[in-house]
C-alpha cells in the first residue's frame, strides 16, 4: 500500500519539503535551545518521516529537523494535502480533473516557511481548475492563498469588520502574508 | 468545455435560484456541526448552476440535482447577487441536464468567489455523518 502514495510524493518533491521544513525548524531550534546546546555539542539533523492515510492510499512524507515537537498545524496541513491528491476524478461532480501534485508540492513549499510554532492550521481545499487554495476564516478575517495552474500564486485578504480587502502575488508578499497569518494565531 | 463565452440571458429573471451542489471537499463544519462552505465552490470561471424554475417546469424538486450525488449539499445563490459581482447568467442545457446553466466570468481574483459564496443559502443542508 504505500508504494502507491510514495510514487506520488517523489524523492525530490520530499527533498525540498525537508529543505524548507529544516530551515523553519532549525530557527526554532537555534533561537529556543542555543543557550542549552554547548558550542561542543550542534545538534545534528535527523530524518524523520511521517504516513498519512487517505481514500486507501498511504504517503509517507520525510523531512530533517532535530526532533523537536511538531507544530499544530503540522498534521492537519500535511493530511490536507494527501486528502487532495487522492481525490477521484470528477470529485467535484462538474467534470474537475485530478488535482495537479506539482501544484500541491508548490504549496508546501511555500507555505512551509510562512508558519509559526502557533500557527492556526488552514483549510486546505481543491479549485475545479485543478489548482488548490489554503484558507482561514478566523476573527473576521478570510485569508486565502490560491495556487493554480499556469498562474502566479496569490493571496486575497478581507477583514469583514472594516472592509478593508486586498490582493498580493506571492512569494513578493511573503512578507505581508507572514504578518497576517501571524496576526490570525 | 472551456474557452467558450457566455453573454447575460435577460431572460433569466434575478430572482431565479442557481443551484450548486457541493461536494464535501469544500465544505467545513463549525463546532456546532454547522456546514460552511468554501469560496472554493464559487470560483470556477465556467461555473455550472441547475435553474430551478427549469426543474420545476419539468417537474423536478431541487433536490433533484444531487439525486445521484450522495452526500453532497445543495446551495443557492440568485441570479441578481451573481450579476452584481458581474457575472453574466446563461443557459446551457446539456443533454443529460436540461436545467444546466452557467454563472460566466472571472472569479479568483478581487474575492469574487468569496462574495458569491456569502449570498449562497442551503436547499438541501449537509449532514456531517452522512459525508462518507
Amino acid at each position: 500500500m504505500p508504494a502507491l502514495g510514495t510514487a506520488e510524493l517523489t524523492v525530490q518533491e520530499r527533498g525540498i519539503l525537508s529543505t524548507s521544513a529544516s530551515a523553519v525548524y532549525l530557527d526554532g531550534f537555534s533561537r529556543v535551545d542555543r543557550l542549552l546546546v554547548s558550542a561542543f555539542q550542534q545538534p545534528v539533523p535527523m530524518l524523520r518521516t511521517r504516513k498519512y492515510y487517505s481514500r486507501g492510499q498511504a504517503y509517507t512524507i520525510e523531512w530533517r529537523d532535530h526532533g523537536q515537537p511538531l507544530p499544530a498545524w503540522f498534521d492537519p496541513l500535511m493530511q490536507g494535502f494527501v486528502d487532495l491528491l487522492t481525490l477521484p476524478p470528477n470529485w467535484d461532480s462538474y467534470g474537475a480533473g485530478a488535482i495537479d501534485p506539482r501544484i500541491v508540492h508548490d504549496a508546501m513549499n511555500l507555505i512551509n516557511g510562512l508558519l509559526g510554532p502557533t500557527t492556526a492550521a488552514p483549510r486546505v481545499v481543491p479549485l475545479s481548475s485543478g489548482g488548490i487554495q489554503l484558507e482561514w476564516r478566523r476573527q473576521g478575517v478570510d485569508l486565502e492563498i490560491v495556487f493554480d495552474r499556469n498562474e502566479q500564486p496569490f493571496f486575497y485578504y478581507r477583514n469583514r469588520v472594516s472592509g478593508d480587502e486586498s490582493e498580493h502575488v506571492l512569494p513578493e508578499s511573503s512578507g505581508l502574508l507572514r504578518t497576517i497569518i501571524g496576526n490570525l494565531a | 468545455m472551456p474557452g467558450r463565452v457566455f453573454e447575460d440571458d435577460p431572460s433569466i429573471p434575478g430572482d431565479e435560484r442557481l443551484l450548486r451542489r457541493i461536494p464535501r471537499s469544500w465544505i467545513d463544519w463549525d463546532e456546532d456541526g454547522t456546514p460552511a462552505i468554501s469560496s472554493a465552490a464559487f470560483k470556477h470561471e465556467e461555473l455550472s448552476v441547475n435553474l430551478e424554475s427549469v426543474m420545476v417546469r419539468d417537474g423536478r424538486p431541487p433536490a433533484d440535482a444531487i439525486r445521484n450525488y450522495a452526500g453532497h449539499g445543495l446551495a443557492a445563490i440568485t441570479a441578481a447577487h451573481a450579476r452584481s459581482l458581474n457575472q453574466a447568467v446563461a443557459r446551457d442545457p446539456q443533454p443529460e441536464e436540461p436545467a444546466h446553466g452557467v454563472v460566466y466570468g472571472r472569479k479568483k481574483s478581487g474575492g469574487v468567489g468569496g462574495k458569491l459564496r456569502d449570498g449562497a443559502t442551503w436547499v438541501v443542508t449537509p449532514l456531517q455523518s452522512e459525508i462518507g
